[in-house]
């Protein structure tokens, strides 16, 4: 056998004749040769490529444009109902009620330190009262059951005898671990309270299962005994009862209105679907049983529109609103005076640093009830929602809310924060470490070291993430939980973390599918720097590693740019990974933490979809909202690649 | 060549045992509450005692029983919630009646840590813990430390139910952690000892958590008619059910043998939740009971 040579000078006219054009097969006026088919074949499949993405630009603007109009008019119904000035009052319920539960929160713990010893009696209650469910139910309904009689006598008798023996077997280090987490200072349970509550739970039993009122007598009068502290806690309860009347009267009110408009507008739809399907029917000369069963139904539609006369509507909503400022400004009055008469000296120190938080929630309340005072005097229903408002609801409302009875709302601020979140966070600790890797492949491993490491670091890539994921879920978030308190680690920003799911869990293992991509185009480039550039630096007696980093890693800088922004695109838009392990918590992350906020579940874009998309009508405003959610993604994508290329061809320059 | 004939055999038989069957199949589509676990196993009890019947299930969500249904690509629908108005217009524009079963009943537990010393919660104080105003366990009584709520997906049928049985209708929270199914709740209730979450009662008993007394009742079968969380599961089919959907149906909600796997399963059997007949409703054309109500049915709806 021979083999062809490079320095023979025939192979090229030996090889050449298959692809010269022969000639073919004419059809229709056209010579379709074996090279054409082949030429068109790959040209077909490369045009094929731009038509997709032709395809789905197409598809993805359809289906979420239609989104801005839809959420006009709910905006619109939203204003003119007057839900949209309901949200704000409740606004300021929202922040009254946090700080009232901190206030409680106060208290309780105020309530705990002193007197523990008498409420663990409630405490050894429950216990006792799950004792009753779990093993005395049977006997407990066989007693109900007798009739009235000296048998039901003896019974009672009975049954008390054995509940009683049935809870002093309880073991006191059983007992004692339940109080443990609610009374921490309780090291040991006292005589009287056990007895006390054994006796409940004997009343328990046979009053059918009823909880006896003496439990409740229980901690009446604990919170009686304090009685400074309790008098100040009710004056804020009751400072806030008048705002939050307010609230009920306009919610109300104006979700009947909303609910009405809501209603006429699927009338009208159902009438739309109606008239359609009619017209179809008739076309397809349906049975005429049919016919007429759908004209009922459409007159029964038409006959069912509600009347509504929204400026009437709203007249009684204007009229309650007049009370606001008043009833605002009571409020704050008497939410300063009650703080004033808390006791300052309080036993217990988490209810002294949570009243200070209590009376911290209090001035942002009262800049929260200044501002919803300008907003809800310059408030009119009967101004338009424009289109601008519309986009800028969606791409700045920083509140996503489906599946709402009361008003859906979607905003895309949680999302995209949850999404950048993560992706940086993930960057940031994917970065350095596949840039090193790709750095010390390319300048300092050996060979075979090399051949060792590249093939690892790409294999990771072919992990799947529903994989990672699962990894994520059952044993990662565990481990970084528990290593969080861990007093070592304590430096690390959002340590110790409280929520199993967050975005730290979620950004590492999202680093860890990244990793590859950017250290694979980044070893790439720095393969692409010219030898000479490397040689020269040396001749110039500059070490190995200057030369590494003074020399190449500057002259392959685009080319890792590109490399880390691709490795964004990859995070941006992982789904299952995030789906499973971040958490989904639609809020904006609170930044006020710091880099804290890494400790907290968010929720981002491409899970928002998987997460929804499931059961939405097709074709509905949420479905839409899903689509637009999509265009965004789709957008930044386009945007990252773009970029990347730019960067790519300006070094080439 | 070996292969090449052994794939020839496969092919023939399949095709020829699709050929056998294809007179006598019944498409059920829909609710993953009900098609994860019920359906399945009722179908193969069923088609053990009725070979000839083959059975084809899709769980992929309550909407798509409508969708499927008005498509004509399945027999049976499968639905955790009852239907919305703009999914029973597309029925009525073609002058078709939906029919809806009592599948089984369900009842949502509401599950702690078992390590969370707190063993009873009023409807309120759900309330509170779930649309986010009740933020610390200190407060209904339990250790002093954050709630982390962890609830279903908006896109699911319990989220939705879960909101009017035990909310008043009101929004969840914005603090509240959506999770995918039933287990990851479990999963993330067992992990995190202030976690809350709420699941259907195939899952309300488990290692290393606790179904809390609601209203003082417990998530028992025997409490059911006291219990506030309790809900239906549904079967839609458009018209009265014909062939063999019907006979699957009839038996699906009235043999001893269904009601065995559905309490076997954790769900309620319908004679055994209410005993009042067969659970057969007909809404839409042909019946006067939806009119009567002007044609809504959203307010029932959660």
């Amino acid at each position: 056998m021979q083999f062809p040579t490079v320095s023979d000078t025939d192979s090229t006219s030996k090889l050449a004749p298959s692809f010269k054009g022969k000639r073919g097969l004419r059809l229709m006026g056209l010579n379709i040769t074996t090279d054409g088919v082949v030429k068109g074949f790959f040209g077909g499949n490369a045009y094929l490529a731009i038509l997709a993405l032709l395809f789905i630009c197409v598809f993805l603007l359809k289906s979420g444009l239609g989104f801005v109009p839809g959420y006009r008019v709910e905006l619109s119904e939203a204003r003119v109902s007057g839900i949209e000035l309901t949200n704000k009052v409740r606004y300021e319920v929202t922040g009254y009620t946090a700080l009232l539960a901190r206030a409680n929160q106060a208290f309780i713990a105020e309530k705990r330190q002193r007197f523990g010893n008498e409420e663990s009696a409630i405490y050894l209650y429950e216990e006792f009262e799950a004792l009753m469910d779990d093993e005395f139910e049977d006997a407990i309904e066989e007693y109900i059951d007798l009739d009235d009689g000296p048998e039901k006598v003896a019974a009672e008798k009975k049954l008390r005898e054995d509940i009683a023996t049935a809870c002093a077997e309880v073991p006191e280090e059983q007992l004692l671990l339940s109080l443990a987490r609610r009374l921490p200072d309780l090291d040991k349970i006292s005589p009287e309270a056990r007895q006390q509550a054994v006796a409940l739970a004997q009343e328990y039993a046979v009053n059918d299962f009823e909880t006896p009122d003496a439990v409740d007598e229980i901690g009446t009068r604990i919170s009686q005994e304090m009685v400074v502290f309790n008098t100040a806690i009710k004056r804020i309860k009751a400072a806030g009862q008048p705002l939050i009347e307010l609230e009920a009267t306009l919610t109300k009110h104006t979700g009947e209105t909303d609910r009405i408009l809501k209603l006429n507008r699927q009338t009208a739809e159902s009438i739309q679907a109606l008239e359609e399907g009619l017209i179809k029917a008739k076309k397809r000369n349906e049975p005429a049983e049919i016919i007429t069963a759908i004209e009922q139904r459409l007159e029964k539609s038409r006959a069912s529109f509600l009347e509504l006369d929204t400026e009437t509507r709203i007249q009684p909503v204007y009229e309650t609103i007049k009370n606001h400022d008043a009833i605002a400004d009571t409020l704050l009055s008497e939410l300063s005076a009650a703080f004033d008469t808390l006791p300052d000296d309080l036993e217990s120190e988490k209810a002294t640093s949570t009243i200070a938080e209590a009376r911290l929630l209090t001035d942002e309340f009262k800049i929260i009830v200044a501002k919803q005072k300008e907003n809800i005097t310059a408030w009119r229903h009967d101004k338009k929602i424009t289109l601008l408002s519309t986009l800028s609801a969606f791409f700045f409302g920083s509140e996503w809310q489906t599946g709402s009875p009361w008003q859906n709302t979607y905003g895309l601020v949680p999302l995209l924060t949850g999404s950048l979140l993560v992706a940086g966070v993930s960057l940031f600790i994917a970065v350095p470490l596949s840039i090193g890797a790709a750095v010390y492949v390319n300048q300092f491993a050996r060979p075979r070291e090399a051949g060792l490491i590249k093939p690892a670091i790409e294999f990771i890539q072919a992990i799947p993430s529903v994989v990672l994921g699962l990894f994520g879920v059952l044993v990662l978030a565990g481990l970084l939980k528990d290593w969080s308190h861990s007093p070592l680690l304590s430096w690390i920003p959002g340590f110790p973390i409280t929520e199993r799911l967050n975005v730290l869990l979620a950004a590492l293992l999202l680093a860890f599918m990244a990793a590859p991509t950017i250290f694979t185009l980044a070893e790439d480039a720095l393969n692409n720097v010219p030898k000479a550039f490397t040689e020269a630096s040396l001749a110039m007696g500059a070490t190995k590693l200057q030369t590494a980093l003074r020399v190449v890693l500057p002259a392959s800088l685009s080319g890792i740019i590109a490399a880390i922004m691709l490795g964004f695109g990859r995070v941006v838009g992982e789904t299952m990974v995030v789906l499973m392990v971040a958490g989904n918590k639609a809020k904006i992350p609170n930044f006020s933490e710091g880099l804290g906020v890494v400790g907290q579940p968010v929720h981002t874009m491409t899970s928002i979809i998987a997460q929804e998309y499931g059961e939405v009508t097709e074709g509905s405003l949420h479905w839409q909202a899903l689509f637009m959610v999509g265009l965004v993604l789709f957008t930044i994508s386009l945007i990252i690649n773009s970029t990347c290329q730019r960067v790519l061809n300006k070094k080439t320059k | 060549m070996k292969f090449i004939q052994t794939a020839t055999a496969a092919l023939t038989s399949i095709t020829l045992s699709a050929a056998a069957y294809a007179d006598s199949k019944i498409d059920i589509k829909g609710s993953d509450t009900l098609g994860a676990k019920l359906v399945p196993q009722l179908k193969n009890a069923y088609v053990k005692s009725n070979p000839s019947v083959k059975i084809d299930i899709l769980a992929q969500g309550s909407s798509h029983a409508f969708s499927n249904l008005d498509a004509g690509t399945a027999d049976i629908g499968m639905s955790s919630r009852k239907v919305k108005q703009k999914e029973l217009d597309k029925f009525e524009a073609k002058g078709k009646a939906l029919v809806e079963h009592v599948a089984a009943w369900d009842m949502i537990a509401v599950i702690v840590n078992d390590k969370n010393p707190v063993r009873k919660l009023s409807l309120k104080q759900i309330e509170g813990i779930f649309t986010g105003s009740i933020s610390n366990w200190s407060e209904v009584g339990g250790p002093d430390a954050p709630i982390s709520v962890y609830t279903r997906n908006t896109s699911s049928g319990t989220y939705k139910s879960f909101s009017g049985l035990a909310m008043s209708k009101k929004d969840y929270g914005t603090k509240c952690q959506k999770l995918e199914g039933n287990q990851p709740i479990v999963t993330e209730v067992t992990k995190n000892i202030n976690g809350i979450g709420y699941v259907g009662f195939a899952y309300a008993k488990g290692e290393n958590y606790k179904t809390v007394k609601v209203e003082g009742v417990s998530a028992k079968v025997s409490k059911i008619a006291d219990y506030p969380l309790a809900r239906k599961l549904y079967y839609y089919t458009v018209g009265q059910p014909t062939g063999e959907a019907v006979k699957f149906l009839k038996w699906a909600t009235s043999s001893d043998a269904a009601n065995a796997i559905v309490a076997e399963i954790g769900f309620i059997p319908t004679p055994v939740a209410t005993g009042y007949g067969q659970g057969v409703e007909v809404i839409g054309l042909s019946t006067n009971k939806l009119n009567q109500t002007s044609g809504r049915m959203l307010s029932e709806v959660f």
